[in-house]
Formats: C-alpha cells, sequence, structure tokens
C-alpha cells in the first residue's frame, strides 16, 4: 500500500483556522445588523444595534491584530506547487487587502463614532478615547468612508468564496481543506 | 402704578432682601446610554438668588430652566429629547427648583432644600453646592444625581434603564455680581 502520509496537504495551524472562521462569522452578522439599524426610527432598539455593531467591530480589530501577530510567528502553508502563478498572485492580494480592510472599516468606525461625539464604551466597560474632537463635517465624512470600505470588503470577501469554491468543486484542489479541514481531501 | 405694585408682588416669595438675579454660567447634564456618557446643556437658564454669608439659612433660590434651550451631542438627539417620551417640552417647556432651605456645612460647603418640578411632576430635592469669590463676582457650582424615572423623562420604551441610565448627572455653575465687594 502506497504511504498516504507523503502526500499531506499542508494545513493551516487550528489557532488560524478558529480565528478565520469566528472573524467570518463576526462580518456575517454585523453587515446584515449595520444594513438595518441605519433604518431603523430612533428607538432603544436603534440604539442597542448601533452599539452591538461598534462592539462587533471593535471585538474584529482586536482579533486581526491577533492573527496578523500569529500570522507572523506561524506563517501560511505554501500552497501546492500545481496553482499556477497568476492564481498565487491573485490569493496573496486579495488576502493583504482583506487584512488591510479588517483594520481600516473599524478604524474608520472609531473615528466616526470620535467625531459624532458618541464614544465607544466597548462591552459598556471600557471606554476608547475619542480619536478626533466632535467635528459635524468630518463625521459625514467618515460615514461616507466607513460605507465604501464595507462595499470594498463585501466586494473582496465575495471574490475570497467564490475563489475557494472555484478551487474546492472545479479544481477540485486542497486549497479549501486547508481552512476547513474536516472537507475529504481529493 | 400697578406695574410698580406687581413687581413687588413678585418679590415676595423672595421677601426680606431684594433678589439679584444671576448670570448662568452653565447648568450641564450628562447620562449614560448602554455605558456611553451622552452630555447635554442648557442654553438658557434663569436664576434669582437671595444668599447671606452671614445667615445661609436667610438664602433662597429659584432656578428656571428652558427646556426647549437643551442642547446634545446630535441634531438627531437634540430633537429627541423634546418629544413626548422625554421632556415633552410642548406641554412642559420649563422644569423649576425653589427653594425651601439652605443649611451651611461643616466643610465649608452648602446644601439647598428645596422643590423640583419638571414634566408636571414636583419632588425634594437637596443640592449640594460651594461658594468661591472670584474678582467681583461670587460664584456658586455644584453637581448633584436626578433620576430622570421620578420626573417620568424617558418613558414609553425608553423607560427601560439598560438603554438609558436612570442617573442623571447635572452640574451647575452661576456667578452672582458683587455691588459692595
Amino acid at each position: 500500500m502506497a504511504d498516504q502520509q507523503l502526500f499531506q496537504t499542508p494545513k493551516y495551524s487550528h489557532l488560524s483556522i478558529a480565528l478565520h472562521w469566528l472573524v467570518a462569522l463576526i462580518i456575517v452578522i454585523t453587515m446584515p445588523l449595520a444594513w438595518v439599524m441605519t433604518d431603523l426610527p430612533t428607538s432603544p432598539q436603534k440604539l442597542q444595534f448601533y452599539t452591538w455593531h461598534k462592539w462587533l467591530g471593535v471585538t474584529v480589530f482586536l482579533l486581526t491584530v491577533l492573527r496578523v501577530l500569529w500570522r507572523m510567528f506561524k506563517p501560511a502553508p505554501p500552497l501546492s506547487a500545481a496553482i499556477p502563478v497568476w492564481q498565487r498572485h491573485m490569493a496573496a492580494a486579495s488576502h493583504v487587502a482583506l487584512y488591510l480592510l479588517l483594520f481600516a472599516i473599524p478604524l474608520s468606525g472609531w473615528v466616526m463614532s470620535s467625531a459624532a461625539g458618541f464614544p465607544v464604551v466597548y462591552l459598556s466597560i471600557w471606554q476608547l478615547p475619542d480619536l478626533v474632537g466632535k467635528d459635524k463635517a468630518l463625521l459625514e465624512t467618515m460615514k461616507n468612508v466607513h460605507g465604501t470600505l464595507a462595499d470594498g470588503l463585501l466586494a473582496v470577501l465575495a471574490l475570497h468564496t467564490l475563489a475557494a469554491l472555484k478551487h474546492h468543486y472545479i479544481d477540485r484542489d486542497d486549497v479549501l481543506v486547508r481552512m476547513l479541514p474536516f472537507l475529504r481531501t481529493r | 402704578m400697578r406695574r410698580s405694585l406687581l413687581a413687588v408682588l413678585c418679590m415676595l416669595p423672595l421677601a426680606g432682601q431684594a433678589a439679584t438675579p444671576l448670570v448662568h454660567d452653565e447648568v450641564r447634564f450628562a447620562v449614560r446610554m448602554m455605558g456611553a456618557p451622552v452630555e447635554g446643556v442648557f442654553r438658557r437658564v434663569s436664576a434669582q438668588l437671595v444668599f447671606e454669608p452671614a445667615a445661609p439659612q436667610k438664602s433662597q433660590a429659584n432656578i428656571t430652566i428652558d427646556l426647549n434651550s437643551a442642547e446634545l451631542g446630535s441634531d438627531e438627539a437634540t430633537a429627541e429629547v423634546k418629544q413626548r417620551d422625554w421632556f415633552d417640552t410642548a406641554t412642559y417647556p420649563s422644569a423649576r427648583f425653589v427653594s425651601s432651605a439652605v443649611h451651611r456645612l461643616a466643610d465649608g460647603t452648602y446644601e439647598v432644600s428645596g422643590r423640583m418640578t419638571l414634566k408636571g411632576r414636583s419632588h425634594d430635592l437637596t443640592v449640594p453646592f460651594r461658594v468661591q469669590t472670584a474678582g467681583q463676582a461670587r460664584i456658586f457650582s455644584g453637581s448633584f444625581v436626578l433620576h430622570r424615572l421620578d420626573y417620568a423623562v424617558g418613558s414609553g420604551e425608553w423607560a427601560d434603564t439598560s438603554s438609558v441610565g436612570n442617573d442623571v448627572t447635572v452640574r451647575f455653575r452661576f456667578s452672582q455680581p458683587l455691588s459692595n465687594p
């Protein structure tokens, strides 16, 4: 019997996998929350949704810091040699874009809260310092920045997800298995 | 003749001494909304005061706050606070504090007891304050905590204190020009 161990798929560490899916879950909740909350009339529920949205944003920021640090300590597993160079470049570029967006979006939200004069108090306990003073014009600008960056995230996420599915169902390679190890190897 | 008689009658609640109008420096308030501090200010406040440093128990205060002059951090909040669930300024345009007693405390600060009327409801209120002299003026300042639900401020869906806290901290500062320093 051939030695199957020789052909092990290099996988992400358990911590990387856990953090990846945790952040994914938070994004899936945080974005629709934003779409709903901005349309609500002034009410305790609107206040609650905005507050939860901010808490989720701070959490993504903190988790992304953790993930970047972890990745510096334990780099991502190398892609199989069978994957064309242009796809490796696309992967690297979209991952960099995702990390940048996951920092920039919460940061822009933080500036927005500061400019609105409504500070973020994380989990009702930790009050984040104001990055800027109250500024109505800046608030309007940041609303656009935050929204546009979020649209950008949606676009890159769509690409990210479709690419993963392409690799798994069309190329039938192990790219997705690296992040979802319970999937059968092809 | 009638007008000056009316003026005298208005002074009677603060009889004994001529009440001097105070310059309102600031009346600010703050509350926590899901932990986040929200601040507001009243732009129009009128105050009448009789203050006797030698005999503080003869002092009296009469403060009227124009609730329509409230300003919060955002236009949305400023508009909201005047609505029926909050101040309901259409029905109750002002809040009033009328003192009944003033005491000097052992540490040199003071306490004024009186009646606060807000949104049609009246409650006893005791407010600590201190008096300082700055140049040609006497400064009265202090802060106290008011429970908004006692006055049905933030009623209906807003009565839940997990959204907006019940404790409202009020900070004030009034100056009284001294004619004979």
